[in-house]
């Protein structure tokens, strides 16, 4: 009798202490930082509320800013080994970052299922896959656009192009435009000088990178020089706006299209509900055009951005749990509301779905168009990217400007390109 | 008990030569005391960073991971492979001796105006000091970039005035984009008209008014009298204008970043997008150094020649 109630006893201590260990879970800070716009401030805000409340007993402290404020500030935090637990990533910088062992590699949370991708295709998450590590979680897909205006297309007697149309269809389109309208048809090449010509080297199925980042990946400097001297050619015409008109443009409410000086736009997908707002009219999302005998398509989707755990971090569960919640839950995403770009989860979007704005629902299906007619993204881009972007804009200015011809610009490019990406 | 003793002497009124040099040295303890703020930020945020970049100048960091010693590779890629560089002291060069003289030039002409007694004078040197006031801010910059914008007024004036038919964009044609710089360096007059000013005053009255009675004109009483008199003022100027045109970073990232093509690339913009956007901080730190060596150099030169040119009135008496 006696030795049941001392089992009784110690039954009853041992579930009282037990139920007591798992009431009191620890307090747990999380440093949360990103980039973006007023807008997606206030979102991320509203959803981090919900997330405490859903887990009170961790308490989050955001981090913001714009985007170039942004990189100066991680870099100053990374040299002080001071990351924030979860952080915004982007293309251009998750090699830099993940070759410095300052992002926390995902994967084993995938296999646990702390991160949740049931409802993710593979497609979605290879965008923050380095060398078979998953570095960062994307927010968003995003796919470059042409945004056209309907009225312009119209007025001018042109039949806005379908997603199968070329570069041949595109110069012809523009010099119509610009016959009837006599305003440019677009201020530059499709993406501008860096993303057009990726754009047609991927139709060649090249690489703007080799693989190892330490050099260019294509050989042949014709590409180049064509795409430069098309693009001479159709500013000479005043198909494209001149330097000195684009340089004008400091936002996107001056946008060329916006204030009725150009016929289209180019833009990342998720820019489309930004720049109906500013036109405050009904616009058009095309492709980019095709290259006629293409050995692949030029277009592709994107991770618009990630977000990444710190190596450094203390609280890396938690940090995955944060990651989850923000692509998982159907409220958290009710409230983002797609701003970062269309959802991952097919679930959150088939949620999302009735809710939709119209121009929303036109980035939706853009985006499912975009990826119809798409290949695999390339690599992200090497550390020496900044460098290179600013290189090719330099000798894209020098042609456009007289003080080279294409193919010594082309030239110089594969040159300066190669020495930047060497010494890296 | 020394501390009673030494008080009664003091008490005594004996103070002579030990007690002076204490009070001495009090005095400059009181002198410390003052300059320690400067002293501070002197050590603090000055000497200690640039021993900083001295040893960054000599590895490579990336901000993200510690910094490796490389020797002198970053000087080797500086000065055999690195056009940018070549091209940013070029244009900074260019900058600094087309912007300065002109500058002074300007300054001096509206001291010599502004010197003559008449009314509301002092106003008007208060309205032209305005400038250099606000001039090195974002603002005004903005407002350059909308003055010489392809939309902007300058164009519009032109063209109302007829003498333009198109559009042009001052700030990026390579002909023109520099100009906007100096324009607004030049604009910036204040500070050496101040210094012009106050040297003007110190030309004795007497001299001019010989020169008169001898029958000079205007002109030659100004390159004769006035010139070689404020020599050592235009060589003070000259000094401290042309480190400052060297340094001139802010307007220039806001109004042309270095465009079209690198023609605006001025030396700190170079630095700064070498350290801050591409991460390679042992570069600019390198870089940074040459500029120090090239600035050094040049107020050297100018210091050698001044013995030829500078008109000390002091030394001419002894």
């Amino acid at each position: 009798m006696r030795k049941l109630w001392l089992a009784l006893v110690i039954c009853v201590l041992l579930i009282a202490t037990m139920s007591s260990l798992v009431g009191a879970q620890e307090e747990i800070t999380l440093r949360i930082s990103w980039w973006g716009s007023q807008e997606r401030h206030d979102r991320t805000m509203a959803v981090i509320e919900l997330f405490e409340e859903r887990y009170p007993h961790i308490t989050i402290e955001p981090e913001f800013a714009g985007w170039g404020d942004y990189w100066d500030r991680i870099a100053t935090q990374a040299a002080g080994r001071n990351l924030p637990d979860v952080y915004q990533q982007d293309m251009q910088y998750i090699d830099l970052y993940s070759s410095r062992g300052m992002l926390e590699d995902l994967n084993p949370y995938v296999e646990s299922g702390a991160l949740d991708t049931t409802y993710i295709a593979d497609a979605e998450i290879s965008g923050g896959m380095i060398d078979g590590k998953l570095f960062g979680i994307n927010l968003g897909s995003n796919a470059l656009v042409a945004i056209y205006d309907p009225a312009m297309f119209a007025q001018a007697g042109v039949e806005p192009p379908g997603p199968e149309w070329t570069w041949d269809d595109y110069v012809e389109i523009g010099r119509k435009i610009k016959a009837e309208l006599g305003v440019p048809f677009a201020p530059g090449l499709p993406g501008n000088m860096f993303h057009a010509f990726q754009h047609v080297l991927r139709q060649n199925d090249l690489l703007f990178y080799a693989p190892d980042g330490k050099s260019l990946g294509f050989d042949d400097d014709q590409l180049l020089t064509d795409l430069l001297q098309l693009e001479l050619d159709l500013v000479n015409e005043g198909v494209l706006a001149t330097p000195a008109v684009r340089d004008e443009v400091n936002s996107l409410e001056d946008e060329l299209m916006i204030t009725g000086d150009a016929a289209t736009v180019w833009h990342w997908s998720n820019a489309i509900v930004a720049v109906t707002a500013a036109a405050d009219r009904p616009l058009g999302m095309i492709t980019l055009p095709k290259a006629k005998d293409q050995v692949r398509e030029g277009l592709y989707i994107k991770p618009s951005m990630f977000f990444s755990v710190a190596e450094s971090s203390p609280n890396k569960d938690a940090a995955v749990m944060f990651i989850d919640f923000f692509i998982n839950d159907v409220e958290a995403n009710k409230i983002l509301f797609a701003e970062r770009g269309v959802p991952i989860s097919s679930y959150v979007r088939e949620e999302l779905e009735p809710l939709l704005t119209d121009v929303q629902i036109q980035m939706f299906n853009y985006l499912d168009l975009a990826a119809q007619h798409s290949s695999a993204i390339d690599p992200p881009e090497p550390p020496g990217h900044p460098e290179v972007l600013r290189l090719i804009e330099d000798i894209e200015s020098m042609v456009l400007h007289g003080a080279s011809t294409p193919a010594e610009a082309a030239k110089m490019f594969r040159q300066e390109a190669n020495r930047i990406l060497r010494s890296q | 008990m020394p501390s009673l003793t030494g008080l009664a002497r003091s008490k005594n009124g004996a103070r002579p030569a030990k007690p002076y040099r204490k009070l001495r040295q009090q005095n400059n303890f009181a002198g410390y005391v003052f300059i320690f703020p400067w002293l501070f930020g002197f050590l603090a945020v000055t000497i200690i960073p640039m021993l900083l970049s001295l040893y960054l100048s000599f590895t490579r960091y990336d901000i993200l991971s510690p910094a490796r010693w490389v020797g002198l590779q970053n000087f080797e890629n500086i000065f055999l492979y690195d056009y940018l560089f070549t091209q940013s002291l070029k244009v900074t060069f260019r900058y600094a001796f087309i912007s300065v003289p002109l500058r002074l030039a300007f300054a001096l002409f509206l001291a010599i105006l502004l010197v003559q007694p008449r009314r509301g004078v002092g106003l008007y040197r208060t309205l032209f000091y305005v400038p250099s006031v606000f001039g090195g801010s974002i603002a005004v910059a903005v407002m350059w970039r909308q003055l010489f914008g392809t939309n902007g007024a300058l164009n519009s004036l032109l063209m109302s005035l007829g003498l333009m038919e198109t559009n042009f964009g001052w700030l990026t044609s390579p002909q023109t984009a520099l100009w906007t710089l100096i324009i607004l360096a030049v604009w910036q007059f204040g500070s050496p008209m101040l210094i012009f000013l106050a040297g003007l005053k110190q030309i004795p009255a007497s001299l001019y008014e010989a020169a008169m009675i001898d029958g000079a004109s205007g002109w030659q009483s100004f390159t004769r009298i006035t010139i070689p008199m404020l020599t050592p003022i235009i060589f003070f100027n000259f000094v401290v204008q042309i480190i400052s045109g060297f340094m001139m970073f802010t307007q220039a990232l806001v109004i042309t970043n270095g465009g079209p093509f690198n023609r605006t690339l001025l030396y700190i913009l170079y630095v700064f997008r070498k350290g801050f956007t591409d991460y390679s901080m042992g570069y600019a730190s390198a870089l940074a150094w040459i500029l120090l060596l090239v600035v050094g150099v040049i107020t050297a030169v100018v210091f050698k020649t001044s013995s030829y040119w500078v008109f000390y009135e002091a030394r001419e008496g002894e």
